[in-house]
C-alpha cells in the first residue's frame, strides 16, 4: 500500500516517472519490490487513471490527485 | 563560352533548380529506425523523414503514442512500421534490430531519441533506483541500439546514427543530476563511437536541444505557464518547435553532413550562448 503510494504521488508530480510508470511496471515493480497483487494494481487501475491525468498536473491540484489515486489504490487492493 | 539564356527559359532553369534544392528525397531508399520515435522530437524526426523518401521504423515502449503516432505518419507515407520495445532491455534491442535488417535487409540510419527525465533532489537525496531508471534508458539503453546498429550498418557499407543529447549534458540540471550525467554520457559516447567508426563508414553524431515544446518539457515544467516564463528568458523569446529539431537531425542523417563524425549540434536557439538557463 504505502509502495504504491510513493509510486503514485512521484507520478502526479513527475511526467517523466509517470511515462516510466505507465509504460516499464515492470522496471517500477522490481526496484519496489511490489507483490503480485500490487503490480496488478499498477498495471490496473493505477494506469488507467495515470493515463487519463494532464500534462503537467498543477501543482494546486497535487493533494486533490493524491486523495483520489489513494482511494483507487484502497479500492483496488480490497477487491 | 558564354551561353545565351532567354529569359522564360531562364525562369525555368530557376524553378528547376529551386525545386531539386527543395525536392523531397533526401532519404530515398535509406532504412530508418527511431526510437522513441512515437513521441515529441521523434514523432516530428518520423514525419519528416518520412517527407524525404525514408523508409522509417518507430520504436517505443508508448503503445498508445505510437498507434496515434502511425496514423498521422501514414497520411505523409505508406513506408512507416513500428516496433513496441523497451532500449533498456538488451534481448529487446537485439531483436529490434535483427527484425528491421530481416525485413529490409540493410539498416542505413539510426536515430536515438528514447530517453525519459525523471526530476530528482539533490545530489545526496539521489535514490539509486532514480539513477538506474534514467541511466537505463538514455545511457545504457542507447549504447545497446547503437552496439547491435553499428555491426549491421558496417556489413552494408555504412550509416549514419544521431543522438539525441541535451544542453543539459553541457551546462548541467540540478532539477534532475543523473539526467544531466546521463546526457553528457551521450555527447561523450558519440565522440568515442565516431572516433571508433568512422573509419567503417558509419557517421556518429549528436544534437543537443535546448528547450523544446515537448510533452516531456511541458510534464516536467510543473506548471503549464512555466514554459511561458522560459520562453520570456530566452534570446529568441520562444522555445523550440519539434519539426526545428527534426531539420538538424534530418540534415546529420542525410548526406547533407557527409564531412560530419564526431560532432554534437547544440540547437538551443542561442540560450548557452546568451548565458540563458535551460
Amino acid at each position: 500500500m504505502d509502495k504504491l503510494i510513493d509510486i503514485v504521488n512521484r507520478a502526479i508530480e513527475d511526467y517523466g516517472f509517470r511515462q516510466i510508470a505507465q509504460w516499464s511496471p515492470e522496471d517500477v515493480v522490481e526496484m519496489w519490490d511490489l507483490t503480485n497483487e500490487e503490480a496488478g494494481v499498477l498495471t490496473g487501475p493505477i494506469k488507467m487513471a495515470l493515463d487519463m491525468l494532464p500534462i503537467p498536473v498543477e501543482p494546486d491540484d497535487y493533494i486533490s490527485e493524491k486523495a483520489r489515486f489513494r482511494q483507487i489504490i484502497d479500492k483496488a487492493l480490497r477487491t | 563560352m558564354i551561353i545565351s539564356v532567354k529569359k522564360p527559359d531562364l525562369d525555368k532553369l530557376l524553378i528547376r533548380l529551386y525545386a531539386h534544392n527543395n525536392m523531397p528525397g533526401r532519404l530515398n531508399n535509406k532504412v530508418c529506425l527511431i526510437t522513441g520515435g512515437a513521441s515529441g522530437i521523434g514523432r516530428a524526426v518520423t514525419i519528416r523523414f518520412l517527407e524525404e523518401g525514408g523508409t522509417v521504423v518507430v520504436v517505443d515502449r508508448n503503445r498508445a503514442a505510437i498507434k496515434e503516432t502511425l496514423e498521422i505518419a501514414r497520411t505523409v507515407s505508406t513506408k512507416v512500421e513500428s516496433i513496441e520495445a523497451d532500449v533498456s532491455k538488451l534481448d529487446q534491442v537485439e531483436n529490434m534490430i535483427r527484425s528491421t535488417v530481416d525485413k529490409f535487409g540493410h539498416l542505413d540510419v539510426l536515430v536515438n531519441g528514447a530517453g525519459v527525465l525523471v526530476l530528482t533532489q539533490e545530489a545526496e537525496h539521489v535514490e539509486e533506483r532514480e539513477w538506474d531508471l534514467i541511466m537505463n534508458t538514455n545511457l545504457k539503453g542507447l549504447f545497446f541500439c547503437c552496439k547491435y546498429a553499428l555491426p549491421e550498418m558496417v556489413r552494408s557499407g555504412g550509416g549514419s546514427i544521431v543522438n539525441i543529447a541535451s544542453i543539459t549534458g553541457i551546462q548541467g540540471y540540478s532539477r534532475s543530476l543523473p539526467y544531466s550525467v546521463s546526457k553528457a554520457g551521450v555527447i561523450h559516447l558519440t565522440f568515442v563511437l565516431a572516433n571508433q567508426y568512422t573509419r567503417r563508414g558509419v557517421r556518429v553524431n549528436a544534437v543537443a536541444p535546448g528547450s523544446i515544446d515537448t510533452h516531456q518539457a511541458r510534464g516536467s515544467s510543473q506548471s503549464v505557464g512555466a514554459l511561458d516564463i522560459v520562453a520570456q528568458n530566452h534570446p529568441m523569446k520562444r522555445i523550440g518547435k519539434a519539426s526545428e529539431m527534426a531539420e538538424v537531425i534530418l540534415f546529420l542523417a542525410s548526406e547533407e553532413s557527409s564531412f560530419i563524425s564526431g560532432e554534437t549540434i547544440l540547437a538551443d536557439g542561442g540560450s548557452w550562448a546568451g548565458g540563458g538557463h535551460v
